[in-house]
């Protein structure tokens, strides 16, 4: 899998990555690691719960937790430096909420 | 071109659930009448061609006619977005370029791209970029999906 490629060239690039599986078991896995998680990334496409719905989640319980938009990541054509150069924009920028949540959102 | 390589390699990859072997090769290729499986519609001429070879599963004929049509995958449902080879054929048009695939049942399939030779110096003759490294981070990040 294409996950599997970036999970290899993040670690590379010195991240720690989890891997949640998905629908409630990424949701209760996320909430244990609720104070140490920064950065989410999603399939948006999962038979479960969405990306969006998962990240709309996740991001009310996570403190300070950011979400990437999952499929530009996740796409196949991507390359190793401009996946570790969004991951690293998307940590340095404030409040990032790059994907359309499915309910109100209440700010952390 | 990182692009079309990236794509061709996962595919080949893809096709190769039990294991195999890819092969990346890039050649000099004159297509003129005597070319053997060659579309009638590639010009003659000088091309440069790159070829990506699995040992996986090959395709058949239903499959390989709608290759590079996009939304057309043959993997399982939420799993392949049936863009890669339709994103492929559209930059390798964009360059001028012909790209086709053949294929064997069980044996594996071979993709070709042909791009036409251009005589002359190139972009990367000048100063020489330097080389792009990752960025790094020690942050946690969370994987979510299958």
């Amino acid at each position: 899998m294409v996950r599997r490629l970036a999970r290899t060239v993040l670690q590379d690039a010195g991240y720690r990555v989890l891997d949640a599986g998905e629908g409630d078991e990424a949701s209760s896995f996320a909430r244990e690691h609720r104070n140490s998680i920064h950065l989410l990334v999603t399939d948006v496409v999962m038979p479960r719960m969405s990306g969006p719905e998962l990240a709309g989640r996740l991001v009310r319980e996570c403190r300070g937790m950011k979400v990437a938009p999952g499929f530009a990541f996740l796409q196949k054509s991507f390359s190793p430096v401009a996946l570790a150069a969004k991951v690293r924009e998307v940590l340095d920028t404030e409040k990032t909420r790059k994907i359309a949540l499915p309910a109100p959102s209440k700010r952390a | 071109m990182e692009q079309v390589v990236t794509n061709l390699v996962l595919n080949a990859r893809d096709a190769m659930p039990n294991g195999g072997r890819v092969a990346i090769e890039i050649a000099d290729a004159k297509i003129d009448r005597t070319s053997a499986g060659v579309k009638p519609s590639v010009p003659h001429g000088d091309y440069v061609v790159l070829c990506v070879t699995d040992t996986g599963t090959g395709m058949d004929a239903k499959t390989k006619s709608h290759l590079f049509e996009p939304f057309f995958t043959t993997k399982p449902r939420g799993s392949g977005t049936g863009l890669g080879l339709a994103t492929i054929h559209g930059i390798v048009k964009q360059s001028g370029g012909y790209v086709w695939a053949d294929s064997q049942l069980g044996k594996g399939s071979t993709f070709r791209v042909f791009f036409p030779r251009v005589e002359g110096k190139s972009v990367g003759d000048e100063p020489e970029a330097a080389p792009q490294v990752p960025a790094r981070g020690t942050e946690t990040i969370l994987f979510s999906g299958r």
